[in-house]
């Protein structure tokens, strides 16, 4: 699971999988409503771009959105966010 | 620029070492008798060995951009110490107006933490100047 | 005619009137600072109706208007997430503020500005305060104000609220747009959803929903997003047909749009943001800008290894700051209030049975209230510190891995760690947390984080039993809290509280060295709480206490049996205390033991002054008696029990109003019940050993 190299990065994976440093694209996101209204409200709408700043692999990670700003999503939450890797 | 590095070296394993005497002091392996230079508990003693850590790091990562960051954490962990230490002693002067408690803890204004964090006020205000 | 008008535009400028402004704004852009600017400091905490979430109101008068400000909590959007935005968003639908100041972080302009949008399509008169501007000209940003306000059609106020930059100009906006009309803000969300918007809007005007606190096109927008509470309202007012009507035109959109429409419109709403940054925001190029300083020292304080071991480091000073720095001066008020005060009392002409009880009912609580005092102000300083530089963010980065193996999310350890100061603002701070189920379960658990109301007695017996490993054995009992803490969480996440955390969206802050005047406020608005709610119920408590020993059940034993064991032993507490002996036989502890474990329900140090009551002893002469009736087992043992036995009545009062009485019970039960399983495994364990 976390030994995904660059190349082998095809499809849909949750954001908590994701290395440091590689530039994702949301997809979507899972969960309920309330949480999904957050995320789209801080930026994080399907088709954005998103930097991930850090990832503790299996806890949370800290994406950057060139829009809004830094933000660190629990791994409950980043379980849930579904990217495609971008290049 | 060298003077600077062995300056950051020595800080970092004064650290290390108080920490490591403290560790060997309590298996007891040897009695060095110097609590003066050795921490006082564990937590204080892993508080040491982080410190010494970031001191170290920059001092090996001396060409890098963690450079500066990590000698600013250090110098500031390092000062922060010395703050607490130093507000502690001294209220526990005020005390000794109420108390019957021993005037020893003069001395210990002249601990270890307080004087590595009065060594360490320089590189704070060189690595202030440098970053904000 | 519309039946939806805004608040009616009469009586302006009536000088008698209270003007209400409510304060507003994102997590982290200096909502607070400001609002204490502006109020001078002139505040108090309050309740909002119905809930018990503080609220800050504080009155000022400008040019002879009487205004009341109210601190809204931190919103992202106009959509509720945690119990705090809930509030927010009522106050501005529900209570109608004449004027809405928004808080904006100037160096963050695109998010901030979101939170402006939705509250301009409720066409409430804004005003923003446009804060931090000094970071953002550090920044590299230059911003447009006046382009941006005319654009806006609203004032915007440069501040910097910690150092009072603009708080005289936006005190002179308040008045000055009193008088004005309410804007009239519109974004265009495309032709097809501008014309669902529009058909929403001709169902609506058939209605009556007068006070639902908004015009229909605001209406109509938010029940095209979904928004529950709207619909909730409709169905109140017995107005099904509406939604069943909306829904068909929800349908109908959607096929039409082929995407989510919520989606849709967030996406219009940052398109309009973007296409004001970009006419009125200029971005040079700075060299070190704090984005570039903060990423530098997130890559050293959030790395996995030397992140976590600063986090402990950072910890431990926490600790020993609130610890060591307070305990001077909390044996400096020790000896006044015990010693001084009472002693005066005592002297004062007035019959014995009332000197008695100011002296050892009345003081006795406010002498526990003031003792906590430095420990808890200390740590709130500690915390409060470290949340205003940004490193309490981070922190929650990096416990999130550790607290989601026992189903928690990393936002908890906050709570958790002010419990170790006090439980009862602990219990205060889970109301930040999004997740009902994450909030609950915390609850549950502070008050196995050993606060320092219970310090003392450790002190006490291991100063008797453990002299060598005194600091060791004190920590074992932190320890034994904290484990307990986790068992009951991972238990009860099997039991009761079905699945994970939803887990925490939070922003992450530029690092900054905070403001101490800030940080005070912080600590005292914290100590505040505390002292409010735990302050009349200690103090009561003791009275009572006092009363039901100086009582018996042949009647009244006379001051007396506050120092003579042998009346006291006659009295109310002393009989109860015999009545459940028999369930501490395992325990070997007698009536005077259960006595003061009794007393400890008020506060847990009071154990100790009252089992010197009871012994008849001087406190420092308590350590002989002790060293005879208990072995260090036995002493150990009680050591875990009052640990873990059960929530003070501060802390129990505090559940009580967040989570029902019920609840309260609850928790109460199975504490006493793990206290006594605790305490038990430790005689039977130890006796092994031994």
């Amino acid at each position: 699971m976390g030994d995904n190299s660059a190349d082998t990065y095809t499809g849909l994976f949750p954001l908590s999988i994701i290395e440091e440093g590689k530039t994702v694209k949301v997809v979507k996101i899972i969960g309920g409503r309330g949480l999904v209204r957050r995320l789209y409200e801080i930026g994080l709408l399907p088709g954005a771009e998103i930097e991930v700043v850090r990832n503790s692999k299996h806890g949370p990670v800290i994406i950057r959105n060139k829009i809004t700003g830094t933000f660190s999503l629990g791994y409950g939450v980043a379980k849930k966010i579904m990217v495609e890797v971008m290049q | 620029m060298k003077m600077i590095n062995y300056y950051i070296l020595s800080m970092g394993l004064t650290y290390i070492i108080s920490s490591l005497m403290f560790i060997l002091e309590n298996v007891n392996i040897v009695k060095t008798g110097l609590s003066q230079v050795t921490p006082t508990d564990a937590g204080m003693a892993l508080y040491f060995v982080t410190v010494g850590t970031l001191y170290n790091y920059a001092y090996f990562k001396s060409s890098e951009e963690v450079f500066g960051t990590s000698l600013l954490l250090a110098s500031i962990m390092s000062i922060a110490f010395m703050f607490v230490q130093t507000l502690h002693y001294s209220l526990q002067l005020l005390d000794l107006i109420v108390s019957d408690s021993n005037i020893e803890v003069l001395f210990n204004l002249m601990r270890i933490e307080i004087v590595l964090g009065i060594l360490s006020i320089p590189i704070l205000l060189k690595e202030r100047g440098n970053h904000i | 005619m519309s039946c939806h008008e805004l608040s009616s535009p009469t009586t302006l400028g009536n000088k008698h009137e209270l003007i209400k402004v409510a304060i507003v704004g994102n997590p982290n852009v200096g909502k607070s600072a400001l609002f204490n600017k502006l109020t001078g400091g002139n505040a108090w905490v309050g309740n909002w109706p119905g809930v018990t979430v503080e609220k800050k109101t504080g009155r000022i008068v400008i040019e002879g208007h009487e205004v009341e400000l109210v601190d809204l909590p931190g919103i992202y959007g106009l959509t509720p997430y945690s119990l705090d935005e809930v509030i927010a968003r009522k106050f501005i639908l529900e209570e109608r503020p004449r004027i809405v100041i928004q808080v904006i972080n100037a160096t963050n302009l695109e998010r901030n500005l979101y939170l402006t949008i939705q509250l301009l399509e409720m066409n409430v008169k804004l005003i923003i305060a446009l804060n931090m501007i000094d970071l953002a000209e550090k920044e590299g940003l230059e911003i447009d104000i006046n382009g941006l306000m005319n654009q806006l059609n609203i004032l915007i106020i440069p501040t910097i609220a910690v150092k009072e930059v603009g708080v005289d100009n936006l005190t002179k906006a308040i008045i000055m747009e009193l008088n004005s009309p309410p804007p009239f803000f519109k974004i265009n969300y495309g032709p097809e959803i501008e014309e669902a918007i529009q058909r929403i809007e001709r169902i609506l005007d058939k209605c009556e929903i007068a006070d639902v606190g908004a015009n229909s096109r605001w209406i109509a927008i938010h029940l095209l997003e979904d928004d529950k509470d709207i619909e909730e309202l409709f169905r109140k007012r017995g107005l099904e047909d509406v939604l069943r009507k909306v829904v068909e035109i929800k349908r109908d959109l959607q096929t039409r749009l082929g995407e989510s429409i919520e989606v849709l419109m967030i996406e219009k709403r940052y398109q309009y943001i973007l296409s004001l940054t970009q006419k009125y925001v200029k971005r040079r190029h700075v060299k070190e800008s704090l984005t570039t300083f903060t990423d530098r020292l997130d890559r050293i304080l959030t790395h996995p290894i030397l992140g976590l071991m600063i986090f402990i480091s950072t910890l431990y000073l926490l600790f020993k700051f609130s610890f060591d720095v307070a305990s001077p001066l909390t044996n400096l008020l020790d000896v006044l209030i015990s010693g001084h005060v009472h002693s005066f009392l005592k002297t004062l002409p007035l019959p014995t049975i009332i000197s008695s009880l100011l002296a050892d009912g009345v003081l006795q609580g406010v002498g526990i209230l003031l003792i906590f005092i430095p420990n808890l102000f200390f740590l709130f300083l500690g915390i409060s510190f470290l949340e205003d530089t940004g490193y309490l963010a981070r922190v929650t980065f990096l416990s999130d891995k550790w607290m989601n193996k026992i189903g928690l999310s990393g936002r908890v350890i906050i709570p958790l760690l002010i419990g170790f100061g006090c439980n009862v603002p602990a219990i205060l701070s889970t109301r930040v947390l999004g997740d009902d189920r994450d909030r609950r379960l915390t609850m549950l658990i502070i008050p196995f984080m050993s606060c320092s109301a219970r310090l003392p007695i450790y002190l006490l017996f291991t100063l008797v039993f453990f002299k060598e490993n005194q600091m060791l054995v004190i920590l074992s009992i932190y320890f034994i809290g904290v484990t307990t803490a986790i068992i009951t969480a991972l238990l009860f996440n099997k039991l009761l509280f079905k699945g994970q955390t939803s887990g925490y969206v939070m922003d992450m802050p530029p690092y900054l060295i905070p403001s101490v005047g800030n940080i005070f406020a912080k600590s005292w608005e914290r100590i505040k709480s505390f002292l409010v709610r735990a302050g009349s119920i200690i103090v009561i408590m003791m009275v009572i206490i006092w009363a039901l020993s100086i009582f018996g059940p042949e009647g009244y034993l006379g001051v007396e049996a506050l120092r003579n064991p042998d009346l006291l032993s006659r009295s109310w507490i002393a009989s109860f205390s015999k009545l459940i002996e028999p369930l501490f036989k395992p325990f070997n502890w007698d009536w005077r033991v259960i006595s003061s474990l009794l007393f400890g329900f008020v506060a847990k140090e009071v154990v100790v002054s009252s089992l010197s009551v009871l012994y008849n002893v001087e406190e420092a002469d308590l350590s002989t008696v002790l060293s005879t009736s208990f072995t260090p087992l036995t002493a150990y043992s009680l050591m875990v029990f009052t640990l873990l036995y059960t929530p003070c009545m501060a802390t129990a009062a505090t559940l009580r109003s967040e989570i029902g009485l019920k609840n309260t019970i609850f928790i109460i039960i199975y504490e006493l019940f793990i206290a006594y399983i605790m305490a038990y495994l430790v005689l039977s364990i130890g006796g092994l050993l031994l």
